[in-house]
């Protein structure tokens, strides 16, 4: 097996990259003419020729049909342990695979988020937000107690001074009605008048005006009913 | 590369897609069986990923996969060699006997084509390893000289010499079949 190990010509290496094509055009010009002079590399430039046929039909044979997707997947698959490999194993290989300083900085990192989170349901829990008071578009607003309470006092307020507002035009609204022309509107505003001067002290009623009073609610019988000019009659005619 | 430096299982995975068949056709010539070469592929692919540390930045991603391909197929078969040699031998024969043949092929053909085939493998199979995985990175692989004596860290003389080597035994031990044949 010795003798094996030793070339026959001295130009062995160059009869293999001529064999494999690897020689450029001057270089394989060359060998072509020592070749023809040299029968021992003939023979194996021949030799060897058939045997790279055999060993590359071994090889078209054996992987020929054979996709290597089969062998791809089973390797990926292998490497990253699974095709979608879960978030407690992604994150171990991630801790296994970074720096110290990438570990502490991950590490700092989630525990300053869990101190704010902390902070965070300590102070809701003890001072809980305002509701929205001021949002008077939404139907469905609650209010507490004193809001509630301030805001019907100032309802009752505003009603009080509208109120005021209202008596107080009167005697304006009386030296108008005095100077503008027409019976009816005179008529209405002495009646006003009227009622003005009775309102701050109501005086009690005449003995003709209780009996009318009594007479319009029916409380006494009255001579004649059809003298009396019932609604219902204007109704039905 | 560099993202899969820093652990990122995806940028490896595209390494795997890019190099995977190159290192199964590797596997295959070294081992000549596809379920070991299949096992081989997974394993290199699995060590890479354990030593990427190890990764030295200035060695090609290519030459690195190779001698961890290598020294996986040498350690299975060492494996094997140890379990049963007879047995994988009687495996690989059943395995020769399986492959295809074209259909235009007269029977006498087949049957010469199987023996052939078989015999090669055997050839190949029984080379030293040196060499060995010189004549798979050329034939199955297709790299050139020069990729080879990177990927083994050898100068380039060495390489041809140690496939001109391989030739030579790979002729006797055919002619050696040739005759039992006849």
């Amino acid at each position: 097996m010795e003798e094996l190990n030793v070339p026959t010509c001295e130009q062995a290496n160059e009869l293999i990259a001529f064999l494999y094509g690897e020689l450029n055009e001057v270089e394989s010009r060359s060998f072509k003419s020592h070749m023809s002079n040299c029968s021992s590399c003939s023979e194996e430039f021949s030799a060897f020729g058939n045997i790279r046929n055999s060993v590359v039909a071994w090889r078209n044979e054996s992987l020929g049909g054979m996709t290597a997707s089969s062998a791809t997947l089973s390797a990926a698959a292998a490497v990253t342990g699974r095709k979608t490999p879960s978030a407690l194993a992604a994150w171990r290989e991630f801790f296994r695979l970074s720096p110290v300083w990438m570990k502490g900085a991950v590490a700092f990192a989630t525990l300053l988020f869990c101190l704010l989170a902390g902070l965070a349901v300590v102070r809701l829990r003890s001072n809980p937000p305002a509701p929205l008071a001021n949002n008077s578009t939404s139907p469905n607003n609650s209010y507490s107690d004193q809001q509630l309470n301030a805001l019907v006092e100032q309802r009752v307020q505003d009603e009080l001074q509208r109120i005021k507002n209202s008596t107080s035009d009167s005697p304006a609204r009386e030296t108008v009605t005095q100077r503008s022309p027409g019976n009816r509107l005179v008529r209405r505003d002495a009646r006003v008048l009227e009622m003005a001067a009775i309102s701050p002290a109501r005086r009690p009623l005449t003995k003709v005006e209780r009996e009318q009073l009594a007479a319009d609610l029916r409380l006494v019988a009255v001579n004649n009913d059809s003298e009396l000019d019932l609604l219902d009659d204007r109704i039905n005619q | 590369m560099q993202r899969a430096l820093t652990g990122d299982a995806e940028a490896f995975g595209e390494i795997v897609t890019r190099w995977e068949r190159r290192i199964f056709a590797l596997a295959f010539g070294m081992l000549g069986r596809e379920e070991d070469a299949r096992d081989a592929t997974q394993e290199t692919f699995l060590a890479a990923f354990r030593n990427l540390r190890g990764f030295r930045g200035d060695a090609k991603v290519s030459s690195w996969l190779h001698r961890i391909a290598i020294n996986q197929c040498i350690t299975r078969q060492r494996r094997a060699k140890v379990r049963s040699e007879s047995a994988l031998e009687t495996e690989e024969e059943k395995n020769a006997a399986s492959f295809a043949a074209p259909a235009h092929y007269s029977p006498a053909r087949v049957v010469e084509g199987i023996e052939r085939t078989a015999a090669v493998r055997r050839a190949v199979n029984s080379l030293p390893i040196d060499l060995r995985q010189v004549v798979v990175m050329k034939e199955f692989e297709e790299l050139t000289f020069q990729e080879i004596s990177d990927a083994l860290d050898l100068p380039l003389s060495t390489v041809k010499s140690r496939l001109y080597t391989a030739l030579r035994q790979l002729q006797m031990r055919l002619q050696k079949f040739g005759n039992e044949a006849a």
